[in-house]
This record gives C-alpha cells, structure tokens and sequence, in this order.
C-alpha cells in the first residue's frame, strides 16, 4: 500500500474545512444557545428567589400587620370595657344619689306629716280635755260649792280692783 | 252714768250683790254707777264683771280657757 501524500493532504483540507464550517455553523451558534438558555435560568432563578423574598416580606408585613392589627383591636377592646366599666359606676352612683335624695325627701315628708298629725290631734285632745273637765265639773258642783266658788271671786275681784 | 255688768253662773244673794257693789262704788266714787246682773250658765261657777272696758273674770269657764291655751 503506496501512501499518497495528495490524497492525504485532500483528506486534511477535507477536514480542516469540514472543521471550520462545523465550527463557524453549528458549534457556535449551539454554545451561544446554550450561553443564553443559561443565562435566562439564572435570571429565571434571580427572579423567582426575589419572589421568594419579596413573599416572606410580604408573609412578615402580613403578621406584623395582623399583630398590630390584633394590638389595636385589644387596646379599642380594652378602652370600651373602661369606658362601660367607668359608665356603669357614674350610673350606679347617680342612682345611689337619687336614691339618698328621694329617702330624705321622703322623710321629710313623713316627719312633717307627722308633726302635723301630731299637732292635730293635741289640738283634738285639749278640745276633749276642756269638754269633759267642763262635763265633770258642770255635774259636781252643787248649790254650796256654787256659793263658796261666787263668794271667792267675789273677793278675788275686790282685791284685784 | 258708769255701766257695770256682771255675769255669774248662779244668781247672786243679796249679800253677795251688796259686797260687790259697795267695793265698786269705793273704787269708783266719783261716777255714778249701774249694776246689770245677768245669770250666764256657760261660765260654769264664779262671776266675771265688766266696768268701763276692763273685764275682771273668775270665773271656771276663764280658768278653763287660760288652762287650754297653756296646754
């Protein structure tokens, strides 16, 4: 077997430009590509992991959000329950004081009442005194006593003249 | 003429009116005075007489009203 030097030099052009295009047309393009697709993964995953952040910050304002909420609520809740509670004793103390108002009054009314009762019926008694001590002496006076009784103011008169 | 009543529960004797009349007429001397006698139940027992506005009375039915208006 003859080893012809322009057959393999043929076959090494061949090659060397079987190469070149290979290089120029497939390999470079396909590296580009594939450059990209990385590229657009890493942005995809940049992307999703900001996502991912941007959600935890979101999670976190949400449950600061919610606490602060839950805060206020308490606080409003605590503020009324005061306020009820502050109401509830103004009221309960009025009501004590209208209570102290009315008693007194009442019994003022009732002594008053009472007096004028009282003051009644001393009236009623002295009239019933004056007519039974008139009745009593009216009947146990005799014709003697009569005369004693004359005879004494007529010497009261005298004196007193 | 100087008006003197007297009101007594019972009439007065004889006695009883010349008593009277002769301290009267002693207190009064200078006037000349009538005597009206009048028997008044309702004083009860005594007499009261009346002389020139001034009422001397003694008898139970004043003592009875001066006993209630103290009471």
């Amino acid at each position: 077997m003859d080893i012809q030097f322009p057959q393999i030099i043929f076959q090494m052009i061949n090659f060397g430009l079987v190469l070149f295009f290979l290089t120029r047309l497939v390999y470079k393009p396909v590296l580009k590509l594939l450059e990209d697709r990385k590229k657009k993964v890493a942005e995809a995953a940049k992307a999703a992991e900001q996502v991912l952040q941007e959600k935890e910050e979101i999670e976190k304002l949400k449950e600061s959000t919610l606490l602060k909420a839950n805060q206020k609520a308490k606080k409003i809740e605590d503020e009324i329950r005061k306020e009820a509670k502050n109401d509830a004793k103004l009221l309960l103390e009025r009501s004590k004081e209208e209570i102290s108002a009315k008693e007194a009054k009442f019994s003022s009314e009732l002594a008053k009442l009472k007096k004028e009762e009282l003051k009644s019926m001393e009236a009623e008694v002295k009239k019933a005194a004056l007519v039974i001590a008139e009745k009593v002496l009216g009947s146990s006076i005799d014709g003697k006593k009569h005369q004693k009784l004359i005879d004494d103011s007529i010497n009261e008169i005298i004196e007193s003249l | 003429m100087l008006q003197i009543n007297i009101a007594s529960a019972i009439a007065l004797s004889d006695i009883q009116k010349k008593k009277l009349e002769a301290s009267l007429q002693k207190k009064y001397s200078k006037e000349e005075l009538a005597f009206n006698y009048q028997v008044k139940e309702e004083l009860i027992a005594g007499l009261s007489v009346s002389v020139a506005g001034r009422l001397y009375d003694t008898s139970l039915r004043a003592r009875l009203n001066q006993l209630a208006s103290k009471i």
